[in-house]
């Protein structure tokens, strides 16, 4: 890791402790199960029974599995164990905001969806104390590390649009969920039409 | 001489004919391919195992199963069903006599595994062997000793012995599969036998963690978590059950493909304005920017000699699969048709690419394209969504996400074949398997 984004990390850590310092303690933990390994001797040639008798061979102990060398991962930094609450989760547009929705493949902002921009900048305009983050979602049609993407530029073609209104750049922060958190569950038109959509979120200073 | 020359000619004269008209040495081995469209599956009796005194639960018939699930699933092998079997395992001798071969070949088998369980220092000691029954020879051996719940593992192992020595590559069997499970807000990493046996949940976070990657020693899992709000990429320790931070960059952090010589991994990073491919050395984290687009690039996979690169861009318009040098130069286009191709996974054997696309109706279906885009396969045909590949390490098979049932879930299928098992357990939202390498 560079150094400049190490210290970006450990900020984002120092954050993180601070933010958690008022939550209630939820233990969270990575591999919180076993994952077994099993250790069996190594195969050897055994040579058939003959009819009625089985031969046997002397046994070697089994060997522990070897071990690979340790990490190879320089300078990291372990995992927080307690994530900030909430912090991974994808929410709904802030009331007084509305959210946008998009074609298929596209991350073009809409003629419906310049109309709500221009909403949400009046609203912005209006309230100035107000950051957003706007979250960009893909409908499930489409494969996972592509949505990823496509759901980063559409958050971004609506912090454009909304910048090149007059929003505070510094008020506006995007995160992709990809495909991964649909507004309506369903498997046709009606729901992909509403998952495919950047949501204005209300996040604290 | 190979195995199946003196199991049964008939199954393959085909093959012997081939091997007389090219007088190949008398020592040379002839595999057989499982993919041939003429291959006749050789069909194997599988009885329960002889469980000795002493033993405790059931491992006699569970090596059984296991074995029937294996080489079942192999495209060589067709399993005659148990219900036929006409001598009791507990009394027959364990090198079938002239009479029990007689039987064996009454019931239709051509092969049989047999077996032996029994108390061991270290838990239980499984005795494996497979005779051919026409020729009524015996074929190989193998003795196995380990705690008692390692006897799915032995019997594995067996299975992938007895594919090498059919055809020269062992199987994957016992091998495990990395995946995604949950629906909603949170998903949680999880690993499965690629048989559906033993599913944990890796992590238990409760944000998004996503599209798992396998380092080579199949120790570590690279994978990308929202567990501190944005989409970074992390390191996941299965021995140790703990997580390490490997980019935690503006945006998207993704990937973790390991390199063959497991030096580097390739990643997708966004924040230089929309994601781009990196080669990022392992140890000093130190970064080679591989695209410059203003388009998407994203999911780099590695050709299995290291010197290519296979990756999704859309720089032409529509997601399309593209490859390029492991410098980041002679970037060619490989898929010409379909509107959106995603997902590329290069074969372990290195002469297929699979990948996602969609097929006329609009359905996703995985297909594969030769690394010189010269041909595309469609593998999937099915009126639900197939997608997500991820090759086997012996390249036979593929890992993939369908919601043919209803719900995604992870399912396999062999490259040739049309039999998808569900590997998931029933009730649990899966998608985005990663198939774990064969562990020593």
């Amino acid at each position: 890791m560079r150094p400049k984004t190490l210290r970006w990390a450990v900020v984002g850590m120092i954050l993180a402790a601070l933010a958690m310092g008022g939550c209630a303690k939820k233990q969270v933990r990575q591999g919180g199960e076993e994952t077994p390994r099993v250790t069996v001797t190594p195969e050897k040639p055994s040579t058939p029974p003959s009819t009625g008798k089985v031969v046997e061979k002397p046994q070697e102990a089994p060997p522990r599995p070897s071990e690979p060398p340790p990490g190879k991962t320089g300078a990291v930094e372990p995992a927080p164990e307690e994530p900030v609450k909430g912090a991974g989760l994808a929410r709904e547009t802030t009331a007084g905001l509305e959210r946008i929705h998009f074609d298929f493949d596209k991350a073009v902002i809409r003629p419906d969806a310049q109309e709500i921009l221009r909403k949400n900048a009046e609203f912005l305009q209006a309230n100035p104390g107000v950051r957003i983050r706007i979250e960009g979602h893909c409908d499930e049609r489409g494969t996972t590390e592509y949505n990823l993407a496509l759901g980063e530029r559409r958050a971004k073609a609506a912090f454009q649009y909304l910048m090149d209104l007059g929003v505070d750049p510094n008020r506006m922060t995007v995160v992709s969920y990809g495909e991964a958190v649909p507004l309506d569950p369903g498997h046709n038109e009606e729901a992909w039409a509403k998952n495919r959509r950047a949501e204005f979120v209300e996040v604290e200073r | 001489m190979p195995a199946f020359s003196r199991l049964h000619q008939g199954a393959v004269w085909w093959v012997m004919g081939l091997v007389v008209a090219l007088a190949l040495p008398a020592q040379a081995k002839v595999y057989i391919d499982i993919n041939a469209p003429a291959l006749r599956p050789i069909p194997v009796a599988i009885p329960v195992l002889r469980k000795e005194a002493g033993v405790s639960g059931e491992p006699h018939r569970v090596a059984a199963e296991v074995l029937r699930w294996d080489l079942g699933f192999a495209g060589l092998f067709d399993v005659v069903d148990p219900r036929a079997y006409l001598e009791d395992p507990q009394q027959a001798p364990l090198q079938p006599d002239a009479a029990g071969f007689a039987d064996w070949m009454a019931v239709g088998a051509e092969l049989l595994v047999k077996g032996r369980v029994a108390s061991a220092e270290t838990g239980v000691a499984v005795d494996l062997w497979a005779y051919d029954v026409l020729r009524r020879r015996f074929l190989l051996g193998r003795h196995y000793e380990g705690p008692a719940e390692a006897v799915r593992s032995m019997a594995h192992r067996f299975a992938n012995t007895l594919l090498e020595e059919f055809t020269g590559t062992p199987g994957p069997f016992g091998t495990r599969i990395a995946y995604v499970a949950g629906a909603g807000r949170a998903k949680e990493l999880a690993l499965v036998d690629m048989d559906g046996a033993g599913p944990v949940r890796l992590t238990r976070t409760g944000s998004l963690n996503l599209s798992p990657s396998w380092a080579r020693d199949g120790r570590y899992l690279y994978y990308t978590s929202y567990v501190l709000g944005e989409p970074d990429l992390y390191l996941l320790d299965l021995s140790l059950g703990r997580s390490w931070v490997v980019s935690r960059r503006k945006g998207i952090d993704l990937g973790g493909k390991d390199s063959p010589d497991g030096k580097e991994i390739l990643v997708t990073l966004s924040d230089k304005g929309n994601p781009e491919i990196y080669r990022m050395d392992k140890s000093s984290h130190r970064l080679v920017r591989l695209t410059r687009s203003r388009a998407i690039d994203v999911a780099p996979v590695w050709s299995p000699d290291g010197r290519q690169i296979a990756f999704v861009s859309d720089r032409m318009g529509n997601p399309h699969i593209f490859v390029m040098n492991r410098d980041g130069g002679d970037v060619r286009r490989l898929t010409f048709t379909g509107t959106h191709n995603g997902d590329p996974d290069w074969s372990p054997r290195g002469d297929w690419i699979a990948f996602t696309g969609k097929d006329e109706r609009g359905v996703f279906q995985v297909f594969l394209v030769d690394p010189q885009g010269r041909e595309t396969r469609q593998l999937t045909f099915g009126p639900r969504d197939t997608y997500d590949p991820s090759w086997s390490p012996d390249g036979r098979f593929l890992a993939v996400t369908s919601n043919r049932e209803g719900e995604k879930a992870v399912y396999v299928f062999r490259v040739g074949g049309q039999e998808f098992r569900r590997v998931t357990p029933r009730g649990e939202v899966a998608e985005q398997p990663a198939w774990g390498p064969v562990l020593p």
